[in-house]
């Protein structure tokens, strides 16, 4: 039985989270919304990616940094996301939930 | 980077104070912020002709145009946790739009056929009023459904006998579609299916023998409707009941341009019908809907 989410209902991994997990869980590093955008060919859209997201961080599926400067540019930092633990379990737990399936079906 | 970037420090410096007036401060930090932020990437990235950075700046103002217009319909519907009410006000909101544009257009001449435009705008302001409603009554739905029966009977019967065009193209989808919200598909393809075929007969027995593809419909209606009960069919008729609507549409444009106008308005019954009762209305009314969590796939 894999951990509850903070607010111990059942979890629940829509497609695109699913999708934004895998993409961050295969990154090596932290990754920024266009870059997901960018990563999934389409299947993510720029203009839901973000909603996405903070629904996914107020789940505790991922967090995020906001980008840090070397100076002081006066620009908008972007909001590096990574996976959280939770997140790359539920991710794991998915996967294996539906390969078992997948299976079970053909078999 | 950052240094590339910084040259681009003012281009969104205006959307950003707008947002910050204007959006709850949590929005700002999850949606408006990173997409700026992005936009601010793109610019710096992008090569120096002018359109191109026109065209990132737009397409970045849709991105956040749409992602503002998706959090606020999610938001409310996570709050309140009443998807269906909560489609009905969203739904509401954008066939009342339509029908108020519709009617606008009508006024302005561009669409001739409906004697009465003020109708169709008074209809679209119900709507959006209904919309932006705090809450709707829980009997409202039902209501609306039952009332969308009668009016898509009465429409149906309307449309044959005398020439009110666009209105009741506009209507019915609307009142099928809160319809299909608010009750089983099944019923009220079963409720709409022998109308049609009634009223079908009854204007043909009349004299008016151009009414038989109007029974056929009814009847398609009724088999289908039955056949959607049974688990084995209900797939396929599902898959079919797309290309069905599209072809009906494509048959009602080829008949429109061939001047058969009695049998494309059959066909356009069917066309909007089929695709408000199958496709449109059993997915969801909005695209919005589709960034919902999806509530078959769990891991407990």
């Amino acid at each position: 039985m894999m951990q509850m989410s903070p607010s111990a209902r059942p979890l629940i991994l829509s497609g695109k989270e699913r999708l934004v997990l895998e993409l961050l869980a295969a990154g090596r590093d932290q990754m920024y919304g266009l870059q997901l955008v960018e990563q999934s060919r389409g299947r993510l859209k720029r203009g839901t990616v973000y909603v996405t997201l903070g629904r996914m961080e107020k789940k505790g599926l991922v967090e995020a940094d906001a980008e840090k400067f070397e100076d002081d540019s006066g620009l908008v930092p972007r909001r590096m996301y990574r996976a959280t633990a939770y997140g790359l379990r539920a991710l794991k737990v998915w996967t294996a939930a539906a390969r078992a399936l997948a299976w079970e079906v053909s078999s | 980077m950052s240094g590339d970037r910084r040259t681009q420090a003012s281009a969104c410096t205006r959307l950003l104070r707008w947002a910050e007036k204007y959006c709850p401060r949590d929005v700002v930090e999850t949606i408006v912020r990173p997409i700026i932020a992005d936009l601010q990437f793109e610019e710096a990235t992008v090569s120096q002709s002018r359109v191109a950075k026109h065209f990132v700046r737009l397409r970045a103002d849709l991105a956040l145009l749409r992602a503002l217009a998706l959090h606020a319909v999610t938001r409310e519907m996570a709050r309140k946790d009443h998807l269906q009410e909560n489609s009905i006000k969203v739904f509401a909101i954008v066939v009342g739009v339509l029908a108020v544009l519709v009617s606008a257009m009508d006024l302005m001449g561009f669409v001739l056929q409906d004697p009465q435009p003020s109708l169709l705008l008074a209809i679209g302001i119900a709507l959006i009023a209904l919309g932006v409603s705090r809450s709707v009554p829980r009997w409202l739905p039902r209501l609306v459904a039952f009332c969308g029966f009668i009016m898509t009977a009465g429409t149906l019967y309307l449309f044959r006998h005398s020439d009110q065009g666009t209105g009741s193209l506009i209507l019915m989808p609307v009142f099928g579609a809160y319809a299909e919200m608010s009750l089983p598909v099944s019923s009220v393809v079963i409720l709409t299916g022998p109308v049609i075929v009634v009223g079908g007969l009854i204007v043909q027995l009349r004299g008016r023998p151009d009414h038989g593809l109007l029974v056929a419909i009814g009847i398609l209606f009724t088999v289908l409707a039955i056949g959607r009960r049974t688990a084995r069919w209900r797939a396929p008729i599902m898959r079919a009941a797309r290309p069905l609507g599209l072809a009906s549409a494509g048959l009602a444009l080829v008949l429109l341009v061939s001047g058969s106008q009695d049998l494309a308005g059959d066909a356009l019954i069917a066309c909007v019908s089929l695709s408000c009762l199958f496709g449109f209305g059993s997915s969801s009314p909005t695209g919005a809907l589709s960034i919902l969590p999806q509530r078959d796939q769990r891991i407990d």
